[in-house]
């Protein structure tokens, strides 16, 4: 089931990718323009989707959808986008001690004060380490 | 559960506190600059104008008392940098790389900001000027042997640049257009797969700057066949290239980079800059370690820069034009 | 013999108190930047220039080549360990390399990894010492359509290595390539599917999109486990290092892999990272049991990892004898050479024979340093496996994150990030392999851009692929491997179908 709906997905991405492809021109074979690529590339796509589609070798599931604890995986995302969102905000250090202790407690670390320092400590270091000895501009 | 949510209340208070005390406020002008000064490179780090920016960054504390910190911001042909620079704030705390090609860009298609205009330019560091450039065991001695054959061969004679709407290109279409002569553009990924290709003999021609084949002439393995400047080049090693106005052909292109900024500066802190940025350019350290990079410094001032990019920018408006370059980008899309 | 005479010449200048420290500063930064992803030896490079105004020339090449060759040794421990490509060239060691350490068989890996390293490192010095000229010249008779035929046999070879259907693994690689038509296109001076974002013009950085179909979806995958608490396996010492037939397997593959990433080197593009794929390829189709490939073969590290040292010690071959960089890499290096105002090229040999001669000694004494240095830190590293995974793992992310948004400072890039590894996650159960996929990536503009300028320069003549002889050969290869292909396919699929 899952895999229908991934095939799916690249089904509309290739249609999507050769509606804007087409828009651009094609061009001859002695000088190809733009298009060229992209609107070969588009269309295959396109076929390579629907021959998965069609292919009787999709019956051979692959892990699949079994043994995906949807909540885990849910607050994770939910906690990297308001990581990248904090990191705009408030900055490298702050933002990714409160990551680190947020991804500590979802992947069940029991107590408060051991994740809190360890947080402090590897945001700090991190920061150290990037910022002062590889000269990497950070928010 | 108190204590750990107490915790999360701090953190995220001192959070906003080390936030909040970024923010200087830099108001009285006469100390200006209070802090380091960015410049944006609008290009890869290691290129040849990202050397110049490197240079500059070496000298600058001594003019003007903070130093001068390089960021690069390269892609979309240098316009991804230059909006970053035209829509900074104009405090004169960001400065940018700006150079023929900023006149260049907005007449292809749409960039975010119109750089002639939302750009202001401060002093010119490095002027260099296009040249033609074959292998060396090709039968033309000069541009006139090489043009009068793509006269009789349209088509055949294919010339090489690092990518269509650049200066080279734009130099290769001036010399077909002012010829006569129909030459076929091959695009490359930059110049040196450009000259990879050169010397393999899969194109015949190209066109590129006197540091990048500067060895190649030395060893022997091309010929320079024109340059396009008004008179010949002063550089011993390229001494004996005739210029293309003596061969007949009327081009003249250099392509020159300085250092310019957002428009709006208050005039304070604006004539500051400049000073100093003058001083910088000016520097006897900056202008050896420009000549060891092989690019030697050609100063204007503010001044003359600033006419320069006037005309220059409705001179390249006409020659894309003319030489339908700008059409031919536009036909890209339908 | 001349050559012999001048290279101990080199050692000599080499030698020197300054040189050496510069060589070791050189390597140990490259190992730091290596074993961090994200952040890599091209950006610190670049980081240092403004530094080498002051140091006097031969000492600042010795380290910025120290720092680009380190690096190729660092990338390995995080792809092993980690499953996160330390940099860009490290993407085919996470496949076995990772596997091995989950199967405890960790400082094994990275073990041979480093020797491998070392091995085909010097190989291609002593390939660069004496071939250098030859080797460049011969590399120009290479024009544009033999690159795109290069671009069309890897795709057709390399997509074939994993996954479980070829029609799947085909799409991948499509996928990746119109993945890679995006952004500025300088061939044609438009934007193509940039939708008016900026971040989008610039292209899509590749080694993003690496770090999250590999990297972040396997941290995802580890951290929803609920039994994470486990530790991996306690390893003792005697374990650390590979046993007498991990040893065996591995001498091989470790001379192949030079090879193949010596001559891959030697193109442009991104060699490093093309030839890591080659030599996976290659082990995998020599191997007698190639099931074992993607769960722990070793042969599977040993060949990529040579191939990577062997391809940098070939991209400097170009760059010096002909002051033509071909990849990202050696143009970085260019300019560390440029700021001395010496410039690479045909006469480089002859007029700094003691810069050029000092910097490849220096080269193969980086070299042993590099293995001084990683062997004792295999055990170090590969006790970190210890850690427990729920604590480990957040850790590895935030890493991972920090040095995506360390290569282009983007927050776009991390939105990349998190993207690609949420799509990578649910490919990976889906039957769908993300490896295809970052081939098209690399491959695809270089396939574009070889069929473009062929097509101008041929006139638009389609048979001048085959007409050329290189070209000609390259492509009949490929064509072969098709038919065989389908021919096998045809045979299977009429027995599903009953026939």
């Amino acid at each position: 089931m899952l895999e229908r709906i991934a095939t799916c997905f690249f089904l509309g991405v290739s249609l999507f990718y050769l509606f804007f492809a087409q828009e651009l021109s094609f061009g001859m074979i002695a000088a190809p323009k733009a298009g060229f690529l992209p609107i070969l590339a588009g269309t295959a796509a396109c076929v390579l989707t629907v021959a998965v589609w069609v292919s009787r070798k999709s019956k051979e599931l692959t892990a699949g959808i079994t043994g995906i604890y949807w909540r885990k995986l849910f607050f994770i995302i939910l906690g990297l986008i308001f990581y990248i969102i904090f990191l705009q905000i408030v900055g490298y250090i702050a933002a990714t001690v409160m990551f680190l202790f947020y991804l500590f407690k979802v992947t069940d670390t029991v107590g408060w004060l051991a994740p809190g320092v360890l947080s402090t400590t590897v945001a700090i270091s991190f920061f150290i380490v990037f910022v002062k000895l590889l000269g990497v501009i950070l928010p | 559960m108190n204590v750990g949510l107490l915790f999360l209340v701090g953190l995220l208070s001192l959070g906003l506190l080390t936030g909040g005390c970024s923010l200087q406020s830099n108001t009285v002008a006469n100390q200006y600059p209070t802090k380091p000064i960015t410049l944006i490179v609008p290009f890869a780090a290691g290129g040849s104008v990202d050397m110049m920016a490197r240079t500059i960054e070496k000298v600058a504390l001594r003019h003007l008392g903070q130093a001068i910190v390089v960021t690069n911001i390269p892609g979309g042909a240098a316009t991804i940098g230059w909006n970053e620079l035209a829509g900074a704030k104009p405090d004169g705390y960001t400065i940018g790389v700006i150079g023929m090609s900023s006149l260049l860009q907005p007449l292809y298609g749409e960039t975010r900001y119109h750089y002639p205009t939302a750009l202001e330019p401060f002093v010119q560091v490095i002027s260099i000027p296009a040249i033609a450039v074959v292998r060396a065991d090709q039968p033309w001695k000069d541009a006139r042997d090489l043009l009068d054959y793509a006269q009789q061969h349209p088509g055949e004679i294919k010339y090489g640049h690092p990518g269509l709407g650049t200066g080279n290109h734009v130099a290769g279409e001036m010399v077909a257009l002012s010829s006569g002569a129909h030459m076929a553009q091959v695009p490359f990924k930059g110049e040196a797969d450009a000259l990879a290709a050169l010397l393999g003999g899969h194109i015949q021609l190209m066109f590129a700057t006197p540091p990048s084949i500067k060895e190649h002439l030395k060893s022997g393995k091309v010929r320079v066949v024109g340059v396009a400047t008004e008179q010949r080049l002063t550089d011993p090693v390229f001494s004996n290239v005739p210029t293309f106005k003596e061969q007949g052909v009327d081009v003249l292109l250099s392509f020159w980079y300085g250092f310019g900024a957002p428009k709006g500066i208050p005039e304070a802190e604006k004539s500051k800059l400049i000073a100093g940025l003058q001083a910088m350019v000016n520097d006897p350290e900056f202008k050896t370690n420009m000549e060891k990079s092989g690019m030697p410094v050609e100063y204007l001032g503010a001044q003359e820069f600033q006419q320069k990019w006037i005309t220059d920018s409705g001179r390249l408006a006409k020659i894309v034009k003319d030489t339908g370059i700008a059409e031919r980008i536009a036909n890209q899309k339908k | 013999m001349d050559i012999v005479d001048m290279l101990l010449n080199g050692f000599y200048v080499s030698l020197s108190l300054s040189n050496l420290l510069a060589c070791t500063v050189g390597v140990l930064l490259g190992t730091l930047v290596g074993v961090l992803p994200g952040i890599g030896p091209i950006g610190t490079i670049a980081l240092l220039l403004p530094l080498s105004f002051n140091m006097n020339a031969t000492a600042s090449i010795i380290m910025f080549a120290g720092i680009y060759y380190g690096a190729m040794f660092g990338g390995s421990t995080t792809s092993i360990l980690l499953n996160v490509p330390g940099e860009a060239a490290s993407v085919i060691t996470c496949m076995d390399g990772h596997a091995m350490a989950k199967k405890g068989r960790g400082g094994a890996a990275l073990a041979v990894a480093a020797i491998g390293s070392f091995i085909a490192g010097t190989m291609g010095l002593i390939g660069l010492t004496f071939f250098a000229p030859m080797l460049a010249d011969a590399a120009l008779i290479f024009g544009p359509p033999e690159y795109f035929s290069i671009a069309v046999l890897g795709l057709i070879i390399l997509t074939r290595l994993t996954g479980t259907s070829m029609l799947k693994s085909s799409l991948m690689a499509v996928v990746g390539i119109m993945l890679g038509t995006i952004g500025l296109d300088s061939l044609t001076g438009i934007s193509r599917f940039s939708f008016g974002i900026d971040a989008l013009q610039r292209g899509i950085e590749f080694s993003v999109i690496a770090m999250g179909l590999f990297g972040v979806s396997e941290l995802l995958e580890t951290m929803i486990q609920p039994t994470i608490k486990q530790r991996l396996q306690k390893v003792r010492f005697r374990e650390l290092y590979p046993n007498q037939e991990e040893w065996r397997r591995s001498i091989a593959p470790i001379f192949r892999g030079g090879m193949i990433g010596f001559l891959a080197g030697l193109l442009p593009g991104p060699a490093g990272i093309i030839s890591t794929f080659a030599s996976y390829a290659v082990e995998k189709k020599r191997s007698k049991n190639p099931q074992e490939f993607g769960n722990g073969a070793i042969e599977g590290v040993a060949g990529p990892e040579s191939a990577n040292n062997a391809a940098a010690s070939a991209t400097m071959i170009p760059l010096l004898s002909l002051g033509l960089p071909f990849s990202a890499g050696s143009a970085i290096l260019l300019s560390g050479f440029m700021i001395h105002g010496i410039v690479p090229g045909p006469t480089l040999i002859n007029q700094h024979a003691d810069l050029f001669w000092g910097l490849i000694a220096s080269m193969y004494i980086g070299n042993v340093l590099l293995l001084i240095i990683n062997l004792p830190l295999v055990g170090i590293f590969a006790s970190l496996l210890k850690t427990p995974l729920n604590i480990l793992m957040p850790i590895v992310l935030v890493v991972t994150i920090t040095g995506a948004y360390s290569i282009n400072n983007s927050f776009f890039d991390l939105a990349l990030l998190i993207g690609f590894g949420i799509l990578g996650f649910f490919m990976k159960r889906t039957g769908y392999d993300p490896a295809p996929l970052i081939i098209g990536l690399i491959l695809g503009p270089t396939l574009e851009t070889g069929l473009t300028q062929s097509l101008i320069i041929g006139n638009g003549n389609v048979w001048s692929f085959f007409t050329r002889p290189i070209s000609g050969i390259i492509l009949g290869i490929g064509l072969f491997i098709i038919i065989y292909n389908l021919s096998g396919w045809g045979g299977s699929w009429r027995k599903d179908s009953g026939y």
